[in-house]
């Protein structure tokens, strides 16, 4: 039995705007079960990036999540309702995030290496400070005054005090730097060994450039490697291949995979990049103006779309070896200030029926594990 | 009259670095280097490669909007074509050479739809103002006529009268890459560059903007060409194509031919990267990977500018590291630049 390890039900995300409040985010229902690779398809502003962040609970300011909704977490942990402090201690370590651009995601004036370093000492402090400690019970002066000091710092850190002989030698530049020698080079081997698990030729001195000094492949493999740093439960990866080209985006796709074997993630694989679903996803999830119109197994929703709107989808991209005519969906996306009355999708479908422009079709079951939100699929 | 409209024989066009206090040139950027091609009459040419490769520095070379280094450009254009006195007497004309109030007048066969349809349309400008401007540059019509000549691209392209006094911003990405369509094909043109025109658009969008361009094809007789880094855009549009690598072209066949049997190990790697939206044919399980990362057009590789990355670099190849791989016809229509395969 697979169980869910994210079930979003009924999620709601209002936007407060000059001109009003936008439905951003309307009715998304969404499980990714363990292990999967599930993969969120739609077009430009139809609320992908949107679901990604209110898992994270990283949305802009002026966003509201509406009562109602419920984001559950390995099956108990309800994330709307946890406190800023309890996410912070989630984002990064159980559910990590690869953001879209990685030239905007990394932050330019720190090397690569700092930045991985960063997150483990962030949430996996405890083994830092322990394999520190090992390391100078190890070492050939292990009985110097400094490395008796040092280790009274770290084991009084490790029990969660403030050490307050660091806080006064720490003062004196030279030996606040000799203090945090041991953890640093702790930090720097695990950040080289994370750099080198996403398949970076020459991970030493990769970890001491900066990012401009890296290509857009590197610098996503380096994003990769610092979501799977703490051994994430889920990884959110939004448009991870956008940016680059089909040949680095083969890479990246195999890197991805593979990994997800390595460390049994799940990964929500957010794209408007069809191809690049039917390629690698295990399901899909078919989103539109704010809602999942359709949610079945990769296979199912090639083959047999249900949806108009996925049928719409599917005719309208070309297929190398294929050659059809292609058929493009009337119309454009809709307004969030102003959407259309019960289906969202009633104004571009050719099959709408007087129920659609009234009612809002609920997301159900209609074969085995293929839900689909439409009044006319039956 | 030739068959092809437009000839290119090995442009070049170098970026100056320049450096240091007195501004001193340093380096170049070999952004084309050395290119030929030609683009027959009524045809869609495809010109793919990744980013960086120096597709659209290309295309930008040809019409001139880009100064070359070197090279020549000819194109071909009828003489009913050409409206203007000029270009009665000769049939070809030569794109570099030519002086400013004649490249001015050619401008009118030759037009750019851009990548970006939200940075290519003045923002400040109504709609249609925007159509109306090639126009009036060119005093092709004015007053009632104009007016009617505007709305009558508007429909062309599927926009309606009531589009007329809007500005840019209240339309979404297809309806504005229609304008750009319109105004591009506001002079009549014969020749029309389209640099990645729909990346920047979604995929229902895109096949409604590819259906237009095809329609206007063979209603206006328009010679495309295509730039893309999309090869399933390239294989719905394209008739033939060119794959461009570092600033060199690596291949050119008719698009069935290269699609099928891609003798470049560049683009058999490129083509085996394309993902397949079909879960039955999982393509990607065999694509090809290449090594490393693209060379810097600054100091690009020596001999065979792909060498360092390619699979099938072998020991005969490294014995030609000093020159580097002609583009050589091996079949009716289909060019390669690469010694394994010109041995064979």
């Amino acid at each position: 039995m697979t169980e869910n390890v994210v079930e979003i039900r009924d999620l709601r995300v209002n936007f407060s705007t000059y001109e009003g409040i936008m439905k951003v985010l309307d009715g998304v229902n969404l499980s990714i079960k363990k292990g999967e690779m599930l993969g969120l398809v739609g077009e430009t502003g139809c609320g992908k990036t949107m679901t990604g962040r209110a898992i994270m609970r990283i949305l802009p300011s002026n966003a509201q999540i509406m009562s109602g909704g419920k984001i559950l977490f390995e099956g108990s942990v309800d994330l709307l309702n946890l406190s800023e402090e309890e996410m912070r201690k989630i984002r990064g370590k159980k559910i990590s995030l690869i953001f879209q651009e990685p030239r905007r995601a990394l932050h330019p004036t720190f090397n690569v290496g700092g930045q991985i370093a960063e997150i483990f000492y962030l949430h996996m402090k405890e083994d830092v400070l322990k394999t520190a400690l090992q390391n100078l019970a190890e070492s050939e002066n292990s009985t110097s005054l400094l490395s008796n000091i040092m280790r009274n710092i770290y084991t009084e850190e490790l029990e969660g005090k403030e050490s307050s002989i660091k806080r006064i030698l720490g003062k004196i530049p030279i030996l606040r730097t000799k203090i945090n020698e041991p953890v640093e080079k702790v930090l720097d081997e695990k950040s080289i060994d994370m750099l080198e698990k996403v398949q970076i030729p020459d991970p030493k001195r990769v970890s001491d450039q900066y990012p401009h000094e890296l290509s857009g492949g590197m610098m996503q493999r380096v994003l990769i490697s610092m979501a799977l740093a703490c051994n994430p439960t889920l990884l959110i990866a939004d448009e991870p291949t956008t940016a680059v080209d089909v040949t680095t985006q083969v890479k990246l796709l195999d890197l991805i995979k593979d990994l997800k074997k390595d460390y049994g993630a799940s990964i929500l694989l957010i794209t408007h990049n069809l191809a690049v679903v039917a390629e690698t996803c295990d399901r899909v999830s078919v989103m539109y103006a704010g809602t999942i119109v359709e949610q079945a197994d990769t296979y199912s929703v090639f083959k047999e779309p249900l949806h108009p709107y996925t049928q719409g989808l599917l005719a309208a991209i070309p297929i190398i070896g294929q050659t059809r005519e292609l058929k493009s969906i009337p119309g454009s996306v809709p307004n969030f200030l102003n959407p259309p009355s019960g289906c969202r999708f009633h104004p571009r479908c050719g099959y709408a029926i007087e129920k659609c422009i009234e009612e809002k079709p609920l997301f159900r079951e209609v074969r085995d594990e293929h839900y689909v939100a439409c009044h006319v699929v039956e | 009259m030739p068959e092809n409209l437009l000839e290119v024989f090995n442009v070049k066009k170098y970026f100056p670095i320049t450096g240091g206090l007195t501004r001193k040139v340093i380096g170049e950027i070999k952004a084309v280097d050395g290119v030929s091609f030609s683009v027959k009459r009524g045809e869609t040419f495809g010109l793919v490669g990744e980013t960086g490769c120096g597709k659209t520095t290309l295309g930008r070379t040809i019409l001139r909007l880009l100064e070359p280094t070197s090279g020549e450009a000819y194109i071909n254009l009828s003489k009913d074509s050409s409206t203007i006195s000029d270009f009665q007497d000769y049939e070809k004309i030569n794109i570099f050479q030519i002086k400013r109030g004649a490249l001015k007048r050619l401008r009118r066969h030759m037009q750019i739809v851009y990548q970006d349809p939200f940075s290519s349309l003045n923002p400040r400008m109504l709609v249609k103002d925007i159509v109306a401007e090639p126009m009036k540059v060119n005093k092709m019509a004015k007053g009632q006529e104009l007016q009617e000549r505007v709305i009558d691209l508007l429909e062309k392209v599927g926009l309606m009268r009531e589009h007329l006094f809007r500005f840019p911003h209240e339309f979404s990405g297809g309806q504005r890459q229609r304008i750009c369509i319109a105004r591009a094909i506001a002079l009549n043109p014969t020749f029309l560059l389209l640099d990645e025109p729909t990346s920047a658009l979604d995929v229902s969008v895109q096949a409604q903007i590819l259906k237009l361009l095809n329609d206007l094809q063979n209603e206006l007789d328009l010679t495309y060409m295509l730039i893309t880094h999309d090869l399933s855009i390239i294989d719905h549009m394209a008739d033939r194509l060119a794959v461009m690598y570092l600033g060199k072209i690596v291949e050119i066949a008719e698009k069935d031919e290269l699609f099928k049997s891609p003798l470049h190990p560049y683009t058999q790697a490129l083509l085996s990267a394309v993902p397949i939206p079909d879960p039955d044919r999982q393509s990607l399980k065999e694509a090809i990977y290449l090594r490393g990362e693209v060379p810097s057009p600054v100091n690009p590789p020596e001999g065979c500018r792909f060498h360092p990355r390619c699979q099938e670099f072998s020991q005969e190849c490294e014995k030609k590291l000093q020159e580097e791989p002609p583009l050589i016809e091996v079949s009716e229509g289909h060019f390669v630049a690469c010694f394994k395969v010109l041995d064979t």
